[in-house]
């Protein structure tokens, strides 16, 4: 019993961390129908600037406390959203420009988060350990009440402030928002923006432990996992993607904590076999809505 | 006209060319693959200096006696193989395009089985200094011996490794040993097996469990070992790995002992500045030689290595070194450096005087038989344990 | 076989000399180290890539799960030859069938019953493979559309290799492998190249073909016209599995890999592939599967090339990928094929121009001019190191001149030198480098 109370709480933990970059993956693609593969890139590169900066704040007077952690998320996010508005600018845009097909979007990505990676392989290939801010205790209530308060302001955000509507209407005709005077660029860059700033912040609240972790955090180590979940929770929907995120986070718990009867290994095809599933059954993923074709 | 005369020099060049091809019979080509870069590039680059050592130390003697003629040692290529099999097969046909005599490599087990997998088409004898996967020299059914004919290795072999550190759980008292492999390394399932059998015969009770590569919290596997009360941990995969376990484990409160196979060396590495490790006291691991020995053997190899490198030697150090002496033992008995001559040697030779084997030993379907030495920690340093 | 008889005598004969030479250098490749490799995998992977490219380019549908079929293809490849091989007997180095000598390790020769044995596996393993990926195509083709598609068949192709991996019979950490029991040469991979494009050519010309070719360009619309989009969608992933499945297995007598190779890398590799060479174009898939075998095994591997991009072969991937997006999102060659038509128009003469008649200074026409002549020399002797290189840059420089000029016969002329200078600067370095090889032995 004590085991799987344990499961779930380190299902929560990793749970909110894959919503929070779930919720990037959705947003993204709510708006510009393109999976933005090269999300996972911009969780390694905020990940290696917090551990960087993290780690020469260390030696200062700042020493391990909590504002060299700040300091350090404030910054990556700022990076983070830096690159994300130079990709979407400069390899995302011209093709949206010239009407390319959703391969074309989608190959692009995969291109992008090629040559991000490959970078990041040749800065620092080895394993490093971020340093130990908080025990496992503290960090599971921080991943939670951080990813419960980012959900409320987001939806929020979306639902009453200006700005907010203009992203839902982008997203479901961007022809007519355009026609109402919604300078579609911007809001677009504005949703990048958002996007990896989440993913800037979960990395962060991922690594506070005193996780190890290399370049392949965000293509390997936690992967195509937080695209899984924005999918089965429904692509454009903001409380789908964080279901989705725990789901997929208790998941992976649960058989981690039970890997001595041999789940842990078939991980992969137990989440994957139900993204099959329920995508199979409900293209839409669970909480999103289901937009018919027309002729 | 004009094609008369580009066709005549297209033929003198290749003449040309081709006449620059004279096989070079002056030196003995040794080459070499390893992993230079990447999370286990510790390994190929301590194999590297061990290897280079050798080749100096042979040739400031005189070199190596083939049928009466001193020839000297030449590292044609230590070729970076990533650990990675795919590129192991490609250095080693490079290396054989560089006409190597023998092929000292490759590092890592997976990258070993790679190269494995052409060199057995040339014949080239193949001398793995510290690749121990039981299927190099038997392959996947034990039943391949006579098609890997040519490759040895320098080295025990994993099945040895697990068993011994499972009778070593046994006597030491250990009641439930937990198991935690990797299930994607070849080298890490292999310790995991020979370990179940042998500590299941010892009566300790026994459970395995997976992770993958892309693991890197490690927090819940420990949960099941904390609740079931194990008090022995067996944790077979390599130093990155290995420590992120031992830390996480230890930190939610473990109390019993771990213990490891040879890819623990370079765990000391991974210690921050700084950092509490003293949970390592209680880790035990079977390596290959112990640095700091009483032997002869082994500690004026290590001043000769500390004189060149500045650093006390690891175990894979002391492999390469050996493995570039078995080749220069097995030559001279053959007293050629044709492939089957030498690999006959190998195969009914016997081999003294190496670092990390005090005693004569000779190939068994390519083993060594040889020792393991249990190593664990003592404020900070390693010290030979039992 | 209607595309057969409708090739005329001139490309007819063309394409058996071509054929004639690829299979005089796999004969003569083995004696060289490097080369068989190399031309084993060009092989396999122009069949992987047809594959891949039947389902994206022709049928329009974006498939991103086909490493998982190749590793099934790989896998049932490896385990009916493990089980066939309980009936050789092994020694010495060589693989006897009862009394027949079948292979011989040491050296890799290939006998006639080897072959049988291979022919014999690769089928089965490709039949086996294109059930499941009848299976596959029935559950997921005809619920799912355009990005979740993409995605459902990478989940799928991931399910594969997990279940490879936990399993050590089937794969397990690093892979089970069949190559030191048998492996393949050059001349058998070629031939099913060949055999797999009369495949192809017969079934795209085939009523089949045009019902996937309909569907690309408009689903409804095809419907409307009486096609069975799903039924076709179905058709077409199973034939590509097919293909995928004799890639696989062929792969098995190559190179040992493990079944993690066979995951997501392997999945975009191969798009990057059929990408780069042009969606729907079939030739464009096989010369951008020979580019990318090339860069991997034979650049990268190169003494004088930095070790930045053997240790990072994903950057140039990722750099490529989106220069042609941004640049060429049709690939090199577009919707088109190589054809010999193309080819020997190369050589012909331009229309006439009067210089006088040009409202431009005369250098660009002699330029252009120069650049085709240089161009078509420097194809004759691209062999010589030096003298053919210098002739192709000079066509290159001129071609590139030529180009600006503003007369259009003008600029075709500098377009024809262009081109056939670079094609003879890419053949320079290939088939010097093999001639060098083949010879030196």
């Amino acid at each position: 019993m004590n085991t799987l109370l344990e499961g779930l709480k380190q299902g929560l933990e990793l749970g909110s961390i894959f919503a929070l970059m779930a919720l990037g993956y959705s947003m993204v693609y709510g708006i510009v129908k393109m999976i933005n593969f090269a999300h996972s890139e911009f969780i390694t590169i905020g990940g290696f600037l917090a551990y960087f900066i993290t780690e020469s704040l260390l030696t200062s007077t700042l020493g391990s406390s909590v504002w060299n952690l700040l300091i350090a998320l404030v910054a990556a996010i700022i990076v983070c959203v830096v690159v994300a508005i130079i990709t979407e600018r400069f390899a995302y845009r011209p093709l949206r420009k010239k009407g390319s097909s959703r391969i074309t979007a989608l190959i692009t990505a995969i291109g992008v988060s090629y040559i991000f990676s490959g970078i990041m392989n040749a800065i620092e290939p080895e394993q490093l350990q971020f340093h130990k801010f908080v025990d496992k205790n503290t960090s599971f209530y921080i991943a939670i009440i951080t990813t419960a308060v980012l959900l409320a302001a987001l939806t929020f955000f979306v639902k009453k402030t200006k700005i907010g509507i203009a992203m839902r209407a982008v997203s479901e005709n961007e022809q007519a928002a355009k026609l109402m005077g919604i300078n579609n660029n911007f809001i677009i860059s504005l949703t990048f923006m958002i996007g990896s700033a989440l993913a800037a912040i979960g990395v962060v609240i991922y690594l506070l432990d005193g996780e190890c972790f290399t370049f392949e955090i965000g293509s390997v180590t936690i992967g195509l996992y937080p695209f899984v979940a924005a999918v089965i929770g429904g692509i454009g929907s903001l409380p789908g993607a964080v279901i989705g995120g725990f789901l997929i986070g208790i998941i992976r718990a649960i058989t981690q904590v039970y890997s001595n009867i041999g789940l842990s290994s078939w991980v992969d095809t137990i989440i994957y076999g139900i993204f099959v599933i329920i995508l199979l059954f409900k293209p839409s993923g669970l909480l999103g809505k289901d937009v018919r074709e027309k002729v | 006209m004009k094609k008369l005369f580009s066709l005549l020099v297209v033929l003198l060049l290749v003449c040309s060319v081709a006449g620059c091809k004279e096989k070079e019979a002056e030196t003995i080509k040794i080459g070499s693959s390893g992993p230079l870069s990447g999370s286990v590039s510790i390994y190929g680059l301590a194999v590297k200096e061990g290897v280079e050592l050798a080749i100096e130390e042979i040739n400031a003697a005189g070199g190596v006696n083939v049928n009466g003629e001193m020839k000297k040692l030449e590292l044609v290529d230590f070729v970076n193989d990533e650990a990675d099999a795919k590129k192991a097969a490609a250095a080693l046909t490079s290396l054989i395009s560089k006409d190597v005599d023998v092929v000292v490599g490759a590092v890592t087990s997976g990258a070993t089985e790679g190269l494995i997998a052409e060199a057995v088409k040339h014949g080239v004898p193949v001398i793995t200094p510290t690749g121990t996967a039981d299927k190099l020299t038997v392959g996947d059914n034990g039943d391949e011996r006579d098609v890997r004919y040519n490759v040895f290795r320098a080295c025990f072999y994993d099945s040895y490794q697990g068993k011994f550190m499972g009778e070593y759980a046994a006597q030491e008292g250990v009641k439930k040993a937990y198991v935690l492999y990797n299930n994607d390394e070849d080298y890490s399932k292999g310790l995991k097996d020979a370990f179940v059998t042998a500590a299941t015969a010892g009566n300790v009770e026994v459970i395995t469990a997976a992770y993958s590569k892309q693991d890197k919290d490690f927090n819940a596997f420990w949960v099941p070992i904390l609740e079931g009360g194990y008090d022995c941990v067996y944790v077979p995969d390599y130093y990155e790995n290995v420590y992120n376990i031992l830390k996480t484990g230890y930190a939610k409160g473990y109390t019993g002992v771990c213990y490891g196979g040879d890819g623990w060396d370079g765990v000391i590495k991974q210690v921050k500045e700084g950092e509490d490790a003293s949970f390592l006291e209680n880790c035990y691991y079977t390596n290959h030689y112990f640095g700091e020995s009483e032997s002869t053997a082994v500690k004026t190899f290590v001043q000769k290595y500390q004189a060149k490198y500045g650093s006390i030697p690891v175990s894979f150090a002391a492999l390469g070194y050996d493995a570039v002496y078995i080749a220069k033992q097995a030559i001279e008995a053959a007293g050629s450096v044709e492939y089957d001559a030498v690999v006959e040697a190998l195969t009914n030779g016997t081999f003294t005087g190496l670092v990390t084997s005090s005693t004569p030993f000779t190939f068994n379907n390519g083993n060594p038989e040889k020792a393991a030495v249990v190593i664990t920690f003592k404020d900070g340093k390693e010290v030979e344990a039992e | 076989m209607i595309w057969f008889k409708r090739m005329n005598k001139r490309n007819l004969i063309s394409t058996v000399v071509g054929v004639l030479v690829l299979t005089l250098i796999s004969v003569f490749s083995t004696k060289s180290f490097e080369l068989p490799k190399i031309l084993n995998l060009i092989f396999i992977y122009s069949i992987a890539a047809l594959a891949l490219n039947i389902v994206c380019g022709c049928l329009g549908e974006f498939v991103l799960g086909h490493g998982g079929f190749i590793l099934i293809g790989y896998t049932t490849a490896v385990l009916l030859m493990q089980q066939l091989s309980k009936l050789f007997t092994k020694s010495m180095g060589k693989v006897y069938f009862k009394e027949m000598l079948v292979y011989v390790v040491r050296g890799g020769e290939l006998h006639p019953m080897g072959y049988v044995f291979i022919i014999l596996t690769v089928i089965i393993a490709a039949l086996i493979t294109a059930v499941i990926g009848f299976v596959v195509g029935l559950i997921a083709l005809g619920r799912l559309k355009g990005d979740y598609l993409a995605i459902v068949t990478l989940g799928i192709s991931l399910i594969f290799v997990n279940i490879c991996k936990n399993f050590d019979k089937l794969g397990g950490g690093t892979g089970i492998s069949i190559t030191t029991t048998i492996s393949s040469t050059p001349l058998l991979n070629l031939g099913f190249l060949v055999a797999c494009l009369i495949l192809i050519l017969t079934f795209m010309g085939s009523r089949f073909g045009r019902n996937i070719l309909a569907c690309r360009d408009d689903n409804i619309a095809a419907e409307a016209c009486g096609v069975p989009v799903n039924k076709t969608k179905v058709i077409a992933f199973t034939f590509s599995s097919l293909l995928a499945g004799i890639g696989g297995a062929l792969l098995a007598f190559v190179q040992p890999q493990a079944p993690t190779a066979f995951g997501q890398d392997m999945s975009i590799l191969f798009l990057i592939i059929i990408v780069l060479g042009g969606l729907g174009s079939l030739t464009g898939s096989i010369i951008a599967a020979i580019l990318i075998v090339l860069y991997e095994n034979w650049f990268c591997v190169q003494s004088w090339v930095p070790d930045f991009f053997a240790n990072n072969p994903k950057i140039i991937y990722g750099i490529i990928l989106v220069l042609i997006m941004l640049f060429r999102s049709s690939g090199i060659l577009g919707k088109n094929e190589f054809t010999w038509n193309w080819f020997y128009k190369m050589f012909k003469k331009e229309k006439k121009v009067e210089v006088s008649q040009l409202n431009e200074s005369p250098v660009f026409y002699k330029f252009a001019k120069l650049s085709k002549i240089f161009g078509i020399i420097a194809l004759c002797l691209c062999y010589i190191p030096l003298i053919g290189e210098s002739l192709a840059v000079a066509g290159i420089v001129f071609g590139s001149i030529g180009k600006k000029s503003s007369n259009e016969t003008v600029r075709r002329v500098a377009s024809k030198g262009l081109t056939l200078s670079v094609i003879s600067v890419i053949i320079s370095y290939i088939v010097v480098d093999i001639l060098v090889i083949i010879l030196m032995q």
